[in-house]
């Protein structure tokens, strides 16, 4: 990185905006800012590490100051600011052949608040803002803040460079040491690398992992082979079937129950044919009824005929005698008028037989009507009605003999009925006999049928215990027969999982691979970077420096002095001008061996043996840098920073920036900036050109520069009070004074 | 099998591989891990292919022997 321009805007004591050029080139890489104490040159330093990384110096922390008297209105009384102001410092820098602008504005109002920018300045002078969600991380991959801390300080802390075991505070020194050696890996390249072997190993965690999960057993795990998993998975499945029939149902209780259920069902057909019979039972105990029945039916009958056989013979009889005694009458009686007396008996007895031949008792009506007309003939008595009785009786006699034919249907019916009657009665009787001994049997049988519905009904509880039981043998077929297919298919997709695994084997190796080589090019870059700088230390005393002083360079890249041992030597212990020298000898031959490997790439062709990792080019600015160092340890610095070819930006007070400097830098240098006017807290009424018509040992502090340098004069305003403007005069007009 | 002719072209591969790594890493110091990891990934399946499980074995051997040198 090459520091182009710094702009501030009402920044501290800057007021108003301000913008200082920082030209470099290799011949002439230094830029000098002069200033007496207390006019700004600190402020000014602290610029370019606030833009950067928003840090200061301990005595410029607080932010109250960050913005110009002239515009900010703080009010004390009520801690606050009564508007919204700003001030800015902006950098432009030029890195890897790209230039960038880099701008940090502190901002106070209702909030304060520090805002970083970062553009990309094109060709055609157009800014570009980077396309990055952190910008501080993007400045931080063009300066790292600890590198930031060694290249921008105080020209004491470069003592910090060198451990002469002078620290009273060792945790200090300890700290610091960890600083200057993340800072010095930073800049010769190794944060990329350490990165990237950083990256490298989490992504060999991750592909072992993945290899895990693929089903690989490289974390050494106890995991089972797919095949014997399969195994296993197989034996507790024919243990579950060897118990079950392999639908759900365990053996030895299914056969238990078959049995039964066989006996049952034989119990039950049993039963039916019981039932059956029991439904002949009282079939036949309906016959028993319809036997009897038919017996009282038959009973009926034969007394019916006995009677009808009985009345027809009484009535042939009768009829044969009275049928004689009636023609002897009419014989008799040829007048049939005057029946006498004993025709009148005569016919009162027919009249009496007539009852009694019916066999039947008279219909009333008919007959009481008949014996009224026959007795109404009687009353006429006369021959004619003997006669007519006689008709009659002879009608009468036709009549019994149809009755006689009747009479002999209705027995040759009841003799029917009784041989129907008794013939069902046999039958019935028979049958009930016969099956009598079945009804026995089968009520034995019912009973046997009973007890068996009753084990049945245990079976089946029990059926619903096993029920479960085979419920929960089955889920556990079932998710075993599945995880049996999972694995089966686990193992036929072995030769696809077989490549994965051995993709991601290859991945593992290669990656291991590249971690080694990372560290070792890690290693190689640090011994090269540590002997190279340490040799460039050693060229630098050796040539701007003439003393014998023993230095090593510690693994955490901080110059070790050796303390001589010899009573005669400890007189010569380094002293601090030596150590600030030797520590100026450390940042030039760090800085120069950055620039030496700034421009390396990684070129296989040529760069077989060693990999050259990038180095970063820093500007060194540092504030009052020769601290108490007497003349040639000043001398000493000044030829060994300008010998480094980086680009420095020196703070000079007056006290430092004598004759031994210039006469050391005056070729070295591009520009000087010189900051005159007045102190801060000067309360004097005097002018520039009264100032400077005054002070004659600043004019020749100033004026020796002038004779080598282009000088741009430095206008504050009076008045003080870190109100200030910066004002550029001409190097003419400034020779004038 | 790789001959070792064909090691040396493959380490060389690889070392090319890992300082193009760490190009990706510098150039995109400012971006964060997981877009960096994904540029390493793509870059490293780029060439997983040229290397049998054998090689690697071979080549990280012959690192440790230089190493021990």
């Amino acid at each position: 990185m090459i520091i182009e321009k710094i702009h501030l805007n009402n920044w501290r004591c800057f007021s108003g905006s301000h913008e200082i050029q920082i030209p470099y080139n290799v011949n002439k890489p230094i830029t000098i800012v002069l200033a007496y104490n207390g006019m700004g040159k600190t402020s000014l330093m602290n610029a370019f590490l606030w833009c950067l990384h928003e840090m200061t110096t301990e005595r410029f922390k607080k932010k109250e100051g960050f913005i110009n008297d002239s515009v900010s209105i703080y009010d004390e009384a009520t801690d606050s600011y009564t508007k919204e102001v700003s001030s800015f410092v902006s950098l432009t820098i030029k890195h890897n052949e790209e230039r960038y602008l880099i701008k940090r504005m502190f901002k106070v109002g209702r909030e304060t608040e520090t805002t970083l920018e970062v553009f990309n300045i094109k060709d055609d002078g157009n800014n570009v803002s980077i396309t990055t969600d952190d910008p501080q991380a993007f400045v931080d991959s063009i300066v790292p803040p600890s590198m930031a801390k060694q290249f921008f300080f105080d020209g004491e802390g470069v003592i910090k460079l060198v451990d002469d075991s002078n620290s009273d505070n060792k945790k200090e020194s300890q700290l610091g040491r960890q600083v200057i050696k993340n800072g010095v890996h930073s800049v010769i390249g190794l944060d990329p690398a350490s990165t990237s072997l950083k990256q490298v190993q989490g992504l060999i965690i991750s592909a072992k992992r993945e290899k895990t999960k693929v089903g690989g057993n490289d974390t050494g795990g106890n995991k089972e082979s797919p095949e014997k998993e399969l195994s296993k998975i197989l034996d507790e499945i024919n243990e579950i079937e060897n118990v079950t029939d392999g639908t759900g149902t365990l053996i030895d209780e299914n056969n238990k129950y078959s049995e039964l259920k066989t006996k049952y069902e034989k119990a039950k057909q049993d039963s039916q044919k019981y039932k059956n019979l029991k439904a002949e039972v009282e079939l036949k105990e309906q016959l028993i009824i319809v036997k009897n029945q038919a017996y009282k039916k038959f009973e009926l009958a034969k007394k019916k005929y006995l009677e009808a056989l009985s009345s027809n013979q009484i009535i042939n009889f009768m009829m044969q005698e009275e049928g004689e005694k009636a023609k002897e009458l009419f014989k008799e009686n040829k007048s049939p008028r005057y029946p006498g007396k004993m025709h009148r008996e005569i016919i009162d007895e027919l009249l009496a037989n007539e009852e009694c031949l019916c066999g039947r008792p008279l219909k009333k009506k008919g007959d009481e009507e008949a014996y009224k007309h026959i007795e109404r003939q009687m009353h006429r008595a006369t021959n004619e009605e003997s006669s007519q009785m006689y008709y009659d009786l002879k009608t009468a006699a036709s009549n019994y003999a149809h009755f006689e034919e009747t009479g002999d249907d209705d027995l040759s019916q009841a003799e029917s009925e009784l041989a129907i009657a008794n013939s069902q009665f046999l039958l019935a009787d028979d049958d009930y006999e016969k099956r009598g001994k079945v009804i026995n049997t089968s009520k034995y049988k019912e009973k046997e049928a009973r007890n068996i519905a009753n084990k049945i009904d245990e079976l089946e509880d029990l059926k619903e215990i096993s029920a479960k039981k085979i419920g929960s043998l089955g889920a556990q077929l079932i998710a075993l027969k599945e995880k049996e297919e999972k694995i089966s298919k686990k193992i036929s997709s072995s030769s696809t999982k077989g490549d994965l695994i051995s993709k991601i084997d290859r991945k593992i190796r290669l990656l291991q691979v590249i971690e080694q080589i990372i560290r070792k090019e890690i290693k190689s870059n640090e011994e090269l970077a540590r002997s190279s700088i340490e040799k460039s230390v050693r060229e630098y005393l050796k040539k701007y420096f003439i003393g014998d002083i023993k230095f090593y360079l510690t693994d955490d890249y901080q110059l070790k002095v050796i303390k001589p041992k010899s009573k005669k030597d400890k007189d010569k212990d380094t002293s601090g001008g030596e150590s600030l020298l030797i520590g100026t000898g450390y940042v030039a031959s760090l800085l120069q061996y950055c620039i030496g490997r700034k421009d390396n790439k990684y070129d296989l062709e040529n760069d077989e043996e060693m990999w050259i990792l990038k180095g970063t080019q820093l500007p060194f600015v540092i504030d009052s840098p020769f601290g108490g160092q007497g003349g040639r340890y000043r001398r000493g610095s000044c030829n060994i920073v300008s010998d480094s070819k980086a680009q420095v930006i020196y703070f000079l007070s007056e006290t430092q920036a004598d004759k031994t400097v210039y006469e050391a830098l005056k070729d070295k240098v591009d520009k000087v900036y010189a900051m005159i006017g007045y102190r801060s807290g000067d309360e004097s009424d005097e002018t520039l050109e009264e100032i400077g018509n005054k002070g004659v040992s600043n004019k020749d502090d100033y004026l020796r520069w002038g004779e080598s340098s282009e000088i741009f004069g430095v206008e504050y305003d009076k008045g003080g009070n870190d109100r200030t403007v910066f004002k550029v005069l001409n190097k003419n007009s400034w020779v004038d004074i | 099998m790789t001959n070792n002719l064909d090691l040396e072209e493959k380490m060389k591969k690889i070392i090319g591989l890992s300082r193009d790594l760490v190009d990706i890493s510098h150039e995109m110091g400012y971006e964060k891990s997981d877009k960096i990891n994904r540029e390493i990934i793509s870059r490293i399946e780029k060439d997983m292919e040229y290397y049998s499980l054998d090689d690697l074995n071979k080549i990280s051997l012959l690192i440790l022997n230089e190493d021990q040198l």
